[in-house]
């Protein structure tokens, strides 16, 4: 895709954060990708948008990014602006999906890490159901 | 096995040393004109200073343990002290017959499942009280060797004879008494091995407990994997569709915009673009203006340009179009694909805990049995099984042998008297010998008359018995004793049923056979039954109570029943016929106390 940036970027700092979630959370296992794309929804979600002051690096390359991926990241983008020409300006696109994901990294980690009681599993579940579902006449 | 010792062990405790103490058992019984007869045993025995204790033996006892044995008979007001009680008790209650008398129910269940033709051979002969008979018959016989021995001058032939029959029946009879002695210890072997049976009963079996820990463990390692994997499917499906759920706001706003825009069609079809590539080529415009003039052809390029990206978004809006109903179908299918994976997951959780709790109970009872107890008395079961079967055979061995070789001696007999009344000279010995030989043979009938007398009537009773006892006599037609004292319970359809009785009808069969036992002896004598119903199951125990009033109608029998069998229902399907209830209550672990029961 033309002007497309080659990876997807974070803040230096956060990486050990991802790493952490990746090693020692129920995460465990899964790929840079799904944390990064996790973060980036939380912090859509929360509305915890944070530009990245002081370096960046490269953690999820973009040619792993599937149709769905892309789409979900041109919504957020087009949300964000309010305007559908935005999908033209990968660069921009992807600036601001990697500004909440650094605005979202902490509630993520805090999510994965909680000490209350029940499993992840079940509080991410119930998270999804009663903060993220719409209600079922609402669905489309 | 050794078990506690004959006195109140509480009581024994209380001592000092060098004190004693006595247990006595008085038995009193009132005979139909209305005598009392009261027998009472005795024993002593001393604290020694190790705390042990030692037994006074009674110095006048006749009793192998030195117990003191005392009969005494009611005169009028007064108890008179009867001399030599064994005699006065065996007219009462002969000792070779009392098991018929005073048995236990809980075993009787056996006796007709294994050597049942010698069991009831036996008490056949011990109830027809025919051992005087046979004492008789064992006493001519040895009159006629002894004849034969002091007969004089025989002759070569015939001496040699005699001496090789005196010989042979000598050998014959130690055999015999090696062969009494391998029964008795068979029958030893078998009490024992019914001993530790019991003892084995009272603790519950760990190795079946290891076995069935070991599968519920194996069954609880599957269902931990199993979660594990639901687990790991429930979170993927769940990271999959979460993106979308969480991002819904975007993806509605974005599709709805996105079909608003289409609809107003803001995005020129790709065909507007060829159009204006097909003008610069040609170097005309449509109004036939030329575009070599650059103001004119700069201007149809940024119409191109404009075009070109409109055309660009419009091919990924309508790509993403598609996309993003994709994305809203994983937020409409969430709620189905995981309310599906939690239902499972929360039943092979709910398995998880009944099973982790069977194993933790599991695991409790192997803790709580004394392995080591159980294994040494298993070894002990199995060594007496094995010693118990080898000497089955032996004996069997043993009685060929003797059976062999009583048709060989009676053989040399019957050469033996031929050849003594071949020579006339021999006349008198001729004439003595077959008086003996004929009074040996009379006596043989007799006692094999009355055998056969005492069998048919023990089958009448049992018979008898049987059907007023059995609560489906319609499906029985006869019980029969055969002539090698092989029992019979005869199906209506013909066949031999007594493999197929059930557990209850076979201690009906074995009831009936102790009453026939006890009416055909002739010894009116109360019966005690310990545990009459023994381990049977709820309706076979209902069955035989509700007939149990029938059994031995006129005798006085007397039941010691456990809390299992005395059950609210076979109390009450036996009050009719109750005179007496006592209960005895375990007050502590040393002592207990009998009460009043009911009534």
């Amino acid at each position: 895709m033309a002007n497309e940036p080659i990876t997807l970027n974070i803040k230096k700092s956060d990486r050990e954060i991802y790493n952490n979630i990746l090693e020692n959370s129920p995460l465990k296992g899964r790929s840079n990708k799904e944390a990064f794309l996790l973060a980036a929804v939380v912090g859509f979600k929360k509305g915890q948008r944070i530009s990245i002051s002081g370096n960046k690096e490269s953690y999820v390359r973009t040619e792993y990014l599937n149709d769905d991926d892309r789409v979900l990241i041109n919504a957020i983008a087009i949300k964000e602006t309010e305007k559908i020409e935005i999908i033209q300006d990968k660069k921009e696109v992807f600036n601001i999906i990697e500004e909440y994901a650094h605005g979202g990294l902490i509630s993520l980690k805090e999510m994965v890490f909680d000490k209350d009681a029940g499993s992840f599993l079940k509080k991410f579940e119930a998270y999804l159901r009663e903060e993220c579902l719409p209600p079922e006449e609402k669905r489309k | 096995m050794k078990g506690l010792p004959v006195f109140n062990t509480a009581a024994f405790d209380k001592l000092k040393k060098k004190e004693s103490i006595e247990t006595k058992v008085e038995i009193q019984m009132v005979d139909k004109q209305g005598t009392k007869h009261n027998f009472v045993r005795s024993i002593k025995y001393i604290k020694n200073s190790d705390g042990g204790e030692s037994l006074i033996a009674d110095p006048s006892s006749k009793e192998k343990d030195g117990s003191t044995f005392q009969y005494f008979i009611e005169d009028g007001h007064q108890w008179e002290l009867v001399a030599d009680p064994k005699f006065h008790l065996e007219q009462i209650m002969p000792e070779a017959i009392k098991e018929y008398f005073f048995f236990d129910g809980e075993r009787l269940n056996q006796y007709f499942k294994e050597s049942k033709s010698e069991a009831i051979k036996q008490a056949v002969f011990d109830i027809s009280q025919i051992s005087v008979i046979e004492k008789a018959i064992k006493r001519l016989k040895d009159k006629k060797r002894e004849f034969l021995d002091n007969a004089g001058n025989l002759g070569p032939e015939i001496e040699k004879l005699r001496d090789e029959i005196n010989l042979r029946q000598k050998s014959l009879d130690d055999f015999k008494q090696r062969l009494r002695e391998t029964k008795w210890d068979r029958d030893q072997a078998k009490k024992l091995e019914e001993e530790i049976s019991e003892e084995l009963r009272k603790y519950p079996d760990s190795a079946n407990f290891e076995t069935e820990r070991i599968k519920v463990q194996e069954n609880l390692k599957k269902v931990e994997e199993d979660i594990k994997y639901f687990k790991g499917e429930k979170l993927k499906k769940l990271l999959r569709s979460s993106t979308a759920v969480i991002a819904y706001d975007a993806v509605i706003y974005t599709k709805e915009l996105v079909g608003k825009e289409i609809r107003e069609d803001k995005y020129p079809p790709d065909a507007k673009k060829g159009f204006l590539d097909g003008l610069i080529k040609s170097g005309k415009c449509i109004c036939g203006q030329s575009l070599s003039d650059p103001a004119y052809r700069k201007n149809v390029e940024e119409l191109l340009k404009r075009v070109s990206t409109a055309s660009e978004i419009c091919s990924e809006v309508m790509n993403m179009q598609g996309k993003l109903t994709s994305l809203l179908d994983q937020v409409n299918y969430f709620d189905e694909e995981q309310v599906e994976l939690s239902r499972k997951l929360r039943d092979l959780e709910k398995e998880e805990e009944s099973l982790d709790k069977e194993h933790e109970l599991l695991l409790k009872k192997i803790g709580s049995s004394p392995v080591e107890k159980i294994k040494s008395l298993k070894e002990n079961f199995e060594k007496t099984r094995t010693e118990r079967e080898h000497l089955i055979k032996e004996i069997g061995m043993m009685e060929t042998k003797i059976s062999l070789e009583e048709k060989t001696i009676s053989l040399k007999d019957q050469e033996l008297t031929k050849k003594i009344k071949e020579q006339s000279k021999f006349e008198s010995v001729t004439r003595i010998l077959g008086f003996l030989e004929t009074s040996i043979g009379q006596t043989e009938q007799i006692k094999n008359e009355i055998m056969q007398e005492v069998r048919e009537k023990i089958q009448e009773k049992t018979k008898h018995q049987f059907f007023s006892l059995i609560w489906n006599p319609e499906a029985f037609k006869d019980v029969v004793i055969d002539e090698e004292y092989n029992i019979s319970v005869i199906h209506l359809s013909g066949r031999e049923g007594i493999g197929t009785l059930s557990a209850g009808q076979r201690q009906v069969l074995a009831l009936s056979f102790m009453a026939a036992l006890k009416q055909v002896s002739g010894f009116d004598i109360p019966i005690v039954i310990d545990t009459p119903l023994g381990r049977l199951s709820k309706e076979p125990k209902n069955n035989i109570a509700k007939k149990l009033p029938n059994y031995l109608k006129g005798s006085q029998v007397t039941m010691l029943v456990t809390e299992e069998e005395y059950t609210a229902e076979v109390r009450e399907l036996l009050r009719d016929r109750v005179g007496k209830e006592y209960q005895i209550i375990l007050e502590n672990q040393s002592s207990a106390k009998v009460i009043n029961y009911g009534q």
